[in-house]
């Protein structure tokens, strides 16, 4: 079993694995010859499950093992984030599977050259030089020339894993959902985050208030998400002190891409997203043609976390079922064809 | 009878407000040692397992006067307090710019007053604007260890800029308790590990192969990062070292004399011999001499032999020198007071008791400015989930706490003031007859409590 390569897009990969983290402590990586596959399933809430295009992230890409080139990860969020964290200054980052006493191990070597490191001897030195003669240039090749091959500092970095048999993964399927009612990109998450974690402090605070009174619940706030296919987006609390809500309107809802779909054009004239887009209008005035669902504000925030890779949001709402993210990021050096994609299924509490 | 006064710069007391901070790390209480020429500060841990030492040479301070009893050459005079209320006599408030008591100079005295129990140090601050404050602390002569370590003898050298251990020190996991430090092939390793992993069903293991299969899956995943660190050896002031010699020290001694050696900008020495053997970590900075010395653990790998020990007989006696750590250190008695220089002065205006720094300023809530709704600045942190436990967020305006308070303080004085009134009168029941008692009531307030007013009758 081996695995081995470089990585190109250390930031990237570092915000990718940060916002994991967020759902939950450990990732079910699964490295293949075609892509990178991290999986996060919590004990409760938002699931996600994401591919990375190998070239996004790695070059130099080596995989070998006995089933069939596949290996099976259970990878610390928490740690790999870290160690990707102290390369985010390198040269140059490798990352390869390998045992340390007995224990499998994701091993990250880094190779960084530090700026404050001149020998001070020598600074001095150069100094010296500089100021006896005019002629400062002199000086400053010898000195510099010679520690900048000498600055180099090579970090490794050992996070402990656990080999995951096939057999232990088999049972793990993505989440199948029914035909969404409404697509819709979302705007910016960075706004979104603000006001739907606004939102959700407001509804624990006033329930925290209510609470004194009646007994404490134990639901965590809900925000209400609705959006239609005239793009509108709104986000809501509703509890017993006060409704609020928040309304987008001149989103992009996305077209279908007939050939994606069962039956193809004629099948797509039944889609339940052509029957919404038939209710509605482009204010939100209309009571018509919404579908929502009902998230956690607090697991709704860790999901909001991705907005750190950037990059397109298409929001899928089920009706009272299911909210599903697709979130394309931004790898930088992506021509559309080829993307990497992060899948976030967040299902609907019933209100 | 001793005397010991000292002046310092505020630059002084800063440098010595931050090897007390180091200091701190290693203990809570600090031991002093003040001989003709010199003044140390000294700290050793609980497990003694590290001793630290910052000695201040006479140079160091703008006046030092230390006379000895009986006037011996070679006494000394020895004390131990807590750490902390030296910290904050030491502690420079010049940095903040409303503050218009700029302190001036530190004058130290140490007395010990034969009627009172206690011994006590006392520190003027001498501000402008003729502002002095005094810190009058209390110490109890102790006997100090000390570490010896004889630098000469030590076969392994190296020395490096503080600033760049520094950065990257910021690699290794906070949880790691082990530093491994050695040289392979013209570059220095520092690998940081954990010896022992926590498992909840089977204690505290030890991290090896044949205990790993006790832990659970997840404590696996749990166990904290391996670092590496690869330096070559061109970036070291000095290396001489053998080559697979491991030595081990704990990863926290190893931080803080990292981090206060980085603060005074200055390059770290370290002299060992062998594992198992003390390791001194030393540096200075004009007049300020900083030593450390942490027992060690590790082994050799080499393939070849060790080299036999050169002068076999020499070394050692200086080993079991070295192994036994806390040698010669007597108690000294106190001797009487020296008489505090302008002690009468304190009395006009400074004579307040040491108090804790004010953290609050530093403590303050950092989003203070946030804008209302949208983060303004592309904070990778802005995508962290925000913690909503904190109950600082609370609906309403911020004035309406006060009124509040405010309205209910009124309401209670009143209600006091009504009850007062109302004993007053209960008193006063007795001297007048029943009718004019009801008159009184008559004139109560309409606050008074209800639970008052069956008293009245």
């Amino acid at each position: 079993m081996r695995f081995k390569a470089n990585i190109q897009n250390i930031i990237t990969f570092t915000r990718f694995t940060a916002s994991l983290s967020s759902l939950g402590p450990f990732a079910w990586v699964r490295l293949d010859e075609n892509d990178i596959r991290f999986t996060v399933i919590p004990e409760q809430g938002t699931q996600v499950w994401s591919v990375l295009q190998i070239d996004s992230v790695f070059e130099s890409y080596l995989i070998e093992s006995a089933a069939d080139n596949v290996i099976n990860l259970e990878v610390p969020l928490q740690g790999l984030h870290r160690a990707l964290k102290s390369a985010v200054n390198a040269t140059a980052a490798s990352i390869r599977l390998t045992k340390r006493d007995g224990l499998p191990m994701l091993c990250l070597t880094i190779n960084t050259t530090s700026v404050g490191n001149i020998a001070m001897q020598t600074a001095d030195d150069s100094f010296a030089a500089m100021m006896d003669t005019e002629d400062g240039e002199r000086g400053m090749n010898i000195d510099f020339t010679n520690n900048a091959r000498e600055r180099e500092t090579i970090i490794t970095q050992d996070i402990p894993i656990r080999v995951l048999s096939s057999n232990s993964v088999d049972g793990l399927h993505e989440p199948r959902t029914r035909e969404p009612d409404v697509n819709i990109e979302l705007p910016s998450l960075m706004q979104l985050k603000a006001i739907s974690d606004r939102f959700t402090r407001l509804a624990l605070v006033s329930k925290a208030s209510a609470s004194s009174v009646s007994g404490a619940t134990s639901v965590g706030p809900r925000l209400e998400l609705s959006a239609n296919m005239h793009g509108c987006l709104r986000i809501r609390i509703d509890t017993d002190a006060m409704n609020i809500n928040s309304t987008w309107t001149g989103l992009t809802n996305p077209r279908l891409d007939p050939s994606a779909i069962e039956g193809g054009e004629a099948a797509l004239q039944n889609h339940p997203t052509e029957i919404m887009r038939q209710q509605g209008d482009a204010k939100g005035d209309s009571e018509e043609g919404w579908a929502k669902v009902f998230i956690d504000g607090r697991d709704w925030s860790k999901v909001m976390s991705v907005g750190r890779v950037g990059g397109r949001v298409i929001a899928c709402f089920c009706n009272d079922h299911a909210l599903i993210l697709y979130v394309y990021m931004n790898t930088g050096n992506d021509d559309g064809s080829d993307r990497s994609v992060l899948t976030y299924y967040i299902s609907s509490y019933s209100n | 009878m001793v005397t010991l006064k000292f002046t310092l710069t505020p630059e002084a007391s800063a440098s010595i407000h931050g090897a007390l901070l180091c200091l701190a790390r290693f203990s809570d209480t600090v031991s002093l040692e003040a001989k003709d020429d010199s003044l140390t500060f000294s700290a050793l841990n609980l497990s003694k397992s590290a001793h630290a030492a910052v000695a201040l040479d006479t140079p160091f301070f703008s006046a030092y006067e230390f006379e000895a009893e009986g006037g011996h050459l070679d006494s000394r005079f020895t004390c131990c307090m807590s750490n902390k209320a030296l910290l904050s006599v030491f502690k420079s408030r010049n940095n903040d710019a409303k503050s218009s008591n700029i302190t001036e100079r530190c004058e130290v005295s140490f007395q010990e007053d034969d009627d009172e129990a206690k011994c006590r140090m006392i520190a003027r601050n001498i501000c402008s604007n003729g502002v002095i404050k005094t810190f009058r602390l209390t110490y109890e002569s102790a006997e100090i260890m000390q570490a010896l370590f004889d630098r000469d003898l030590a076969e392994n050298k190296w020395a490096i800029r503080a600033g760049f251990l520094k950065e990257n020190l910021a690699y290794f996991s906070q949880k790691v308790e082990q530093l491994d430090i050695f040289y392979e092939e013209g570059k220095m390793t520092f690998l940081s590990f954990t010896a022992k992993v926590v498992s909840a069903k089977n204690g505290v293991l030890p991290v090896n192969n044949h205990r790993i299969s006790l832990l659970t899956n997840a404590e696996i995943l749990k166990m904290p990062l391996k670092t590496t660190v690869i330096l070559n050896g061109g970036d070291f002031e000095k290396l001489s070292v053998q080559e697979q010699l491991h030595i081990v020290v704990s990863v926290k001694d190893f931080r803080a004399v990292v981090l206060h050696a980085e603060s005074i900008d200055t390059v770290l020495h370290a002299y060992y011999t062998s594992p198992g053997r003390p390791l001194q970590f030393a540096y200075n900075k004009g007049s300020m001499n900083c030593q450390f010395t942490l027992t060690t653990a590790g082994e050799y790998r080499g393939t070849t032999i060790q080299p036999a020990p050169v002068g076999a007989a020499t070394r050692h006696r200086s080993e079991s020198e070295r192994a036994s750590k806390p040698p010669p250190s007597r108690a000294k008695v106190m001797p009487p007071p020296p008489a505090p220089s302008g002690r009468r002065n304190t009395k006009t205006l400074g004579k307040r008791r040491p108090s804790a720094p004010d953290r609050s300023a530093e403590t303050s809530r950092d989003n203070q400015d946030e804008p209302l709704f949208v983060p303004m600045e592309n904070d990778d942190r802005n995508w962290d989930p925000p913690s909503y436990d904190n109950a600082e967020e609370s609906l309403g305006w911020d004035a309406s706490e006060e009124t509040e308070s405010l309205f209910s303080r009124q309401i209670r004085e009143q209600e006091a003031r009504a009850a007062a009134a109302a004993t007053k009168r209960k008193e006063e029941v007795p001297e007048t007859g029943p009718d004019e008692s009801q008159e009184a009531s008559i004139s109560l307030s309409p606050t008074q409590r209800l639970s008052d007013i069956p008293r009245l009758w």
